[in-house]
């Protein structure tokens, strides 16, 4: 499991967020929610190896960020963001650059299959020719290959369509329930949170979230100190 | 190194052409000019007429040796056609082998071999005479040669002892043949080089001005994937970004030492240049720097136009301060300096070392030890 210790992060002195503490299971989903700028893409960047952390320890099984960096690496899905693919290469391309240099090795019908898994059947057409949830997709099933413990996305669904959307959280809850993976994703679309997430972190200044979804029935992870 | 091999593939796949293109663009950007020159030295030979009365070996070989010269271009033909061409201007001159000439030079006897005619056009006559006369003094030459063999061998088998004086006189006789002999050799020496002026060109010169440009096209995949949006994905794979591309520098410079090993074969057979193990080593040098350069700069840049264009201007600097294109014999002389610190100088000398190769070596030691702050 993820345990999160006490962890803030500060830009030139600037605090994003304070003594953040939390834990996350296998087969959990967590939703991570917060106004623009409130520090879910540096949350996320952190628990990725990504940042360090300017206080607080983070716990990946055994294993400490500060410590194992190199090894908590290996055990780690990120979505990034924006898109992260070859623009001018397949998308069996893309899968199969990324299998080479991964941790993990799988064939070519396991890449295949991950791919198909999330309805994303156009196996052989150059990515730039894909529809913005096609290419959604392929972010994420890059990110996959390795077949990561904790996976960590960055909006996810962001600007695609509600079909494709399912589609994607259709996929996570199945890695959740029958992998027993540990999933962390921001979104601003509350539906989605409402019915993927067991339990949703909200960091920022701004209550609207937190009370918008408390409202709804769903269980805030408390925050130390992250909301005065 | 396998797992390198196989995504640079992937890459190559997508631009093949241009790919392959920029390998063989310097190799055959030389090869190009060279045909190019011999196409422009036949138009401007000097068109001879030759009438060869006398048919004996050591006429033939006298034809054969004119028609070996790259300055002129020899036509065989009777007399009457030889002196009606010239008449019109269309020979530059006749020359006539006499009937005999062999003979004659058996005998020792140098005069009126060769008959020679001139038009009032005849602009090349002088040196196209001098010419011929060096050819037939070199066989005279050598005929007196293998008359002294031929009377030694005879002295030889005639009498088992020899008195000092004789071996002193023997011993004088050949030298002073050898010596004969060398001068001549000197003095074709000099004809080579005279045509080596001609054609005034070094090939490696300008192979190293299109590598250097081709290199530099080459190396663009450092900014294009330096600055793609997959890059903090290298920090959940095999390698960082830093090593992916370091492994890619080897793959690349293997793969163009490779062409590289081609060329001087290539040279060898069409141009005919020896490379010498200096020069080899010299062409591996220049080949390391060339990339570990391009490799550091594209990964200063962030825009390709700006690589491209700063590539060009940096290669036409180069190729113009080394002299390879225009000679710079007195800037050399006046800022001795330069053939110190230009990268291309040490290379067209066939120097052993370069120091930019221990330059961009430690750059790239430095480049890959820098932590970067994000992504490390
Ligand atoms: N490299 C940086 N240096 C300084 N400040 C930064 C840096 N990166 C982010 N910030 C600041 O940190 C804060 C949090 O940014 P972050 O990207 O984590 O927000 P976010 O919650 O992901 O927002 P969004 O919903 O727009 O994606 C912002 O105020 C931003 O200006
Ligand atoms: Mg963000």
């Amino acid at each position: 499991m993820l345990n999160v210790e006490r962890i803030s992060k500060t830009y030139n002195k600037q605090p994003i967020f304070t003594d953040v503490s939390f834990s996350i299971h296998p087969g959990e989903i967590i939703g991570l929610v917060g106004e623009n700028g409130a520090g879910k893409s540096t949350l996320l960047h952190v628990l990725a190896t990504l940042q360090m952390p300017t206080t607080g320890s983070i716990q990946l099984y055994d294993w400490y960020y500060q410590k194992h960096r190199k090894h908590v690496r290996r055990h780690i899905g990120f979505v990034p963001q924006d898109i992260a693919i070859w623009d001018n290469f397949t998308v069996r391309e893309n899968m199969v650059f990324f299998e080479k240099l991964a941790w993990k090795n799988k064939s070519e019908k396991g890449l295949k299959e991950l791919c198909l898994d999330m309805n994303l059947d156009r196996w052989h057409d150059k990515v730039h020719t894909l529809s913005g949830g096609m290419k959604r997709k392929l972010n994420l099933a890059i990110s996959l290959i390795h077949d990561p413990a904790l996976i960590l996305l960055d909006e996810p669904t962001v600007g695609i369509d509600l079909k494709s959307k399912k589609e994607i959280a259709t996929y996570l809850q199945k890695l959740a329930r029958n992998q027993q993976k540990m999933v962390l994703y921001t979104s601003h679309d509350m539906d989605e949170i409402k019915a993927l997430c067991s339990k949703v972190i909200c960091i920022g200044e701004d209550p609207f979230y937190r009370n918008l979804l408390q409202h709804a029935g769903k269980k805030i992870v408390p925050l130390n100190n992250s909301f005065p | 190194m396998k797992s390198i091999i196989q995504t640079r593939f992937l890459h190559w796949k997508h631009h093949f052409y241009s790919f392959v293109f920029w390998l063989f663009f310097p190799l055959a950007s030389v090869i190009f000019l060279h045909y190019l020159l011999i196409d422009v030295q036949t138009e401007s030979k000097v068109p001879v007429g030759l009438v060869v009365e006398d048919q004996t070996n050591t006429a033939f070989e006298l034809v054969k040796e004119l028609k070996q010269s790259s300055l002129l271009r020899i036509y065989e033909l009777d007399e009457d056609k030889a002196l009606q061409q010239l008449k019109k201007h269309e020979l530059d001159s006749v020359f006539i082998i006499k009937d005999g000439y062999e003979e004659k030079m058996h005998r020792g006897s140098r005069n009126r071999l060769i008959t020679s005619y001139q038009s009032d056009l005849s602009f090349a006559y002088t040196s196209v005479s001098e010419m011929v006369a060096s050819f037939v003094q070199k066989n005279t030459g050598r005929i007196k040669t293998a008359h002294t063999v031929l009377q030694l061998e005879k002295q030889l088998t005639n009498s088992q002892e020899w008195t000092k004086d004789e071996i002193i006189t023997t011993s004088k006789e050949i030298e002073t043949n050898q010596n004969l002999l060398s001068t001549q050799f000197q003095y074709r020496d000099q004809v080579n080089k005279r045509e080596k002026q001609v054609s005034l060109w070094n090939p490696w010169g300008i192979w190293i001005l299109f590598a250097s440009l081709a290199t530099f096209f080459l190396f663009d995949w450092v900014i294009k994937e330096n600055n793609a949006t997959v890059k903090p994905r290298f920090v959940f794979i095999r390698f960082s970004f830093k090593k992916y591309a370091l492994l890619n520098l080897t793959l690349y410079t293997c793969l163009l030492l490779f062409i590289d090993v081609i060329t001087i074969f290539v040279f060898h057979y069409i141009l005919e240049i020896l490379t010498h193990f200096s020069q080899i080593i010299a062409i591996v040098t220049i080949r390391m720097i060339l990339n570990g350069f391009a490799f550091l700069f594209a990964f200063k840049m962030k825009r390709l136009v700006t690589y491209y264009s700063l590539s060009f201007i940096i290669t036409l600097l180069l190729a113009l301060t080394s002299g390879a294109i225009i000679p710079i014999d007195h800037l050399v002389k006046n800022l001795p300096t330069i053939s110190v610190i230009h990268p291309f100088i040490p290379f067209l000398e066939g120097a052993l070392h370069n120091i930019w190769l221990y330059i961009v070596g430690l750059l790239i030691i430095i480049w890959y030890a820098r932590r970067e702050d994000t992504y490390a």
